[in-house]
């Protein structure tokens, strides 16, 4: 269990972490969502003692990362792009970790198996490719099979095949009564993985709810209906609480109103149709919903595309 | 749910984990071909110049001129230059870990700064001391062979120079640790471990009020050279060694604390 008791960091006159409190639970896997500069990375270098909270604190399973004696066997944690020294190779990496933790040599090779490392395990990280190096990463967090998972971006510079391994790796262990808690400025890539997500924004938590409550709270379907007489169909459909968009000269999209109501208007009006379907929304919506104000870089299109 | 696991400790013993880190860190130098063969390259180079400086000594002897020396004070002088691979080792062991972001593997698996620095230290003071006593006691051999009658030298010659170069090195690693971690960059660590040791012993020649002539003879350079040749002017070998201890104490203790205070 991670647990963050108002937690807050401030770099100078910027408060990247703002009061964050919240607790992750085992047997789960916790997405943690933001925009880039969000305080996702900052938050999760304060759960492992690397930075100091201004105030509040991390702790995992009820203590302070710093007062474990040989953390690696409780909390696994890859902080994305700090996978060893470009001089080292992989096993003298992992052994050195392994070393300083009392944790078996023979371990080393069993996670180098694991992430399928081991034909390059005598060569230099320097030469790995991100996706590698990602792997890397991921093993040395697995090195003391620790039952808290701390994974930062962990699916950066990973190919199709290593996002389904990774996202595999993440359930199996959860169902085996693991803490995992994965960051990542994409929904995208939690979305199916995640049972649990919690947002950020600007250092504040946003939210923290199931992910298929988020989707069901947060997206309203958007129904799409053609019509050669779309303009009519509009003007009968208008109504207080309903947003009705022209996004082609047949075409409406239809906020706010069942399937069916907007069936019967149409027939009730005499009016011809073309298309009626309705698109449930993605949670990638519901992020950017959530997120859209609260975003630190934007563009003029991040803008318009995170309000629609 | 459980609370306490393996390894899992609130405070527990300070030296297990102190030596298990030590062992990581030395798998970690050793592990690095560029670090062993700068280290490696010191002492052969100390050896090389001890064989040079021993045919210097006797074909000025020969040509009628008092530079006699016993070799293995022939082989210490040329530390002044060969000094700088022990520096540029130390200094590369930690900020390496600073440029490669590994520092933040380092700390994760060895949370408390102390344990983790102290590993550092250990190792560093450790493989000084050996450089020290193997680069004195293999090439005092060259030097006498090369110094002839004027490189004629008694045991305890030997001895005072094995340890005095040992423990020289083993503190200006642990100097240059400390500078590291306040610089937290290769190019800065160097420089300024360059500074200490070759820099400000010319810069303080050069002021010529006679306090700063004082004040020099406590830069760890002299203090190394009164250490190892046994001088009693202007003091002997144990003050020597409290300098260095005084100077190892102040920049390490600055590292320490820059390490405790800022995030990693």
């Amino acid at each position: 269990m991670i647990a963050f008791e108002a937690l807050s960091k401030d770099f100078g006159a910027t408060r990247a972490v703002n009061a964050l409190t919240a607790t992750i639970e085992p047997g789960q896997v916790t997405g943690f969502l933001g925009p880039n500069g969000a305080g996702k990375s900052t938050t999760m270098r304060m759960i492992l003692g690397l930075d100091a909270p201004s105030s509040g604190q991390a702790l995992v399973n009820s203590v302070p990362y710093a007062q474990l004696r040989y953390p690696l066997h409780t909390v696994g944690a890859h902080i994305s792009g700090t996978a060893g020294h470009p001089g080292h190779t992989p096993r003298t990496f992992l052994k050195s970790l392994a070393q300083c933790n009392r944790i078996p040599a023979s371990r080393v090779d069993e996670v180098l198996a694991e992430v399928g490392l081991q034909p390059v395990a005598g060569k230099r990280i320097g030469g790995f490719s991100l996706g590698m190096r990602q792997r890397l990463g991921i093993a040395a967090a697995l090195l003391g099979d620790p039952q808290i998972l701390i994974l930062d971006e962990p699916m950066n510079g990973l190919d199709a095949e290593g996002i389904s391994w990774i996202r595999q790796l993440m359930r199996t262990r959860a169902e085996r009564g693991g803490t995992i808690f994965v960051s990542s400025h994409l929904m995208s890539e939690v979305q199916q993985v995640a049972d649990q997500l919690i947002l950020i924004g600007r250092g504040a938590l946003i939210t923290q709810a199931p992910t298929q409550e988020l989707i069901k709270q947060f997206t309203e379907p958007v129904i799409t209906v053609r019509s050669p007489q779309a303009a009519a169909l509009a003007g009968l459909l208008l109504q207080p609480g309903v947003e009705v968009n022209a996004t082609a000269g047949d075409r409406l999209e239809v906020i706010g109103l069942p399937l069916e109501a907007i069936g019967a208007s149409a027939f009730a009006g005499g009016i011809e149709l073309h298309e009626l379907s309705v698109a449930h929304g993605s949670l990638e919506n519901a992020y950017n919903q959530l997120t859209h104000d609260t975003v630190e870089y934007s563009t003029e299109l991040a803008g318009r595309v995170g309000s629609k | 749910m459980s609370t306490l696991q393996i390894g899992e400790s609130r405070t527990g013993d300070f030296a297990g984990p102190l030596l298990r880190a030590t062992g990581a860190e030395a798998t970690k130098f050793f592990g690095l071909r560029a670090l062993v063969g700068l280290y490696a390259s010191g002492i052969l180079v100390t050896i090389a110049l001890g064989w040079l400086l021993g045919a210097s000594a006797k074909a000025s002897g020969d040509n009628g001129f008092d530079t006699a020396m016993p070799a293995p004070l022939l082989v210490f002088a040329t530390l002044q230059f060969s000094q700088l691979f022990f520096a540029a080792v130390a200094a590369l062991h930690i900020t390496n870990e600073y440029s490669s972001g590994s520092i933040y593997t380092t700390l994760q698996s060895v949370p408390r700064r102390s344990v983790m620095l102290g590993a550092k230290a250990l190792l560093l003071a450790g493989l000084g001391l050996v450089a020290g006593v193997c680069m004195i006691g293999l090439g005092t051999i060259p030097a006498t062979l090369s110094a002839g009658q004027y490189g004629a030298f008694a045991l305890s010659d030997l001895v005072s120079a094995c340890l005095g170069a040992g423990a020289y090195l083993a503190l200006l690693s642990l100097m240059v640790l400390g500078l590291g971690l306040l610089c937290r960059n290769s190019a800065g660590a160097i420089v300024s471990a360059i500074m200490l040791v070759i820099g400000l012993p010319q810069i303080l020649q050069l002021i010529p009020f006679e306090w700063v002539q004082t004040l020099a003879q406590y830069l760890p350079t002299n203090a190394a050279t009164f250490m190892a040749t046994g001088a009693s002017e202007p003091y002997g070998p144990p003050a020597a060694l409290l300098v260095l201890i005084g100077w190892t104490v102040a920049l390490l203790g600055a590292g320490y604390i820059s390490l405790k205070r800022r995030d990693a």
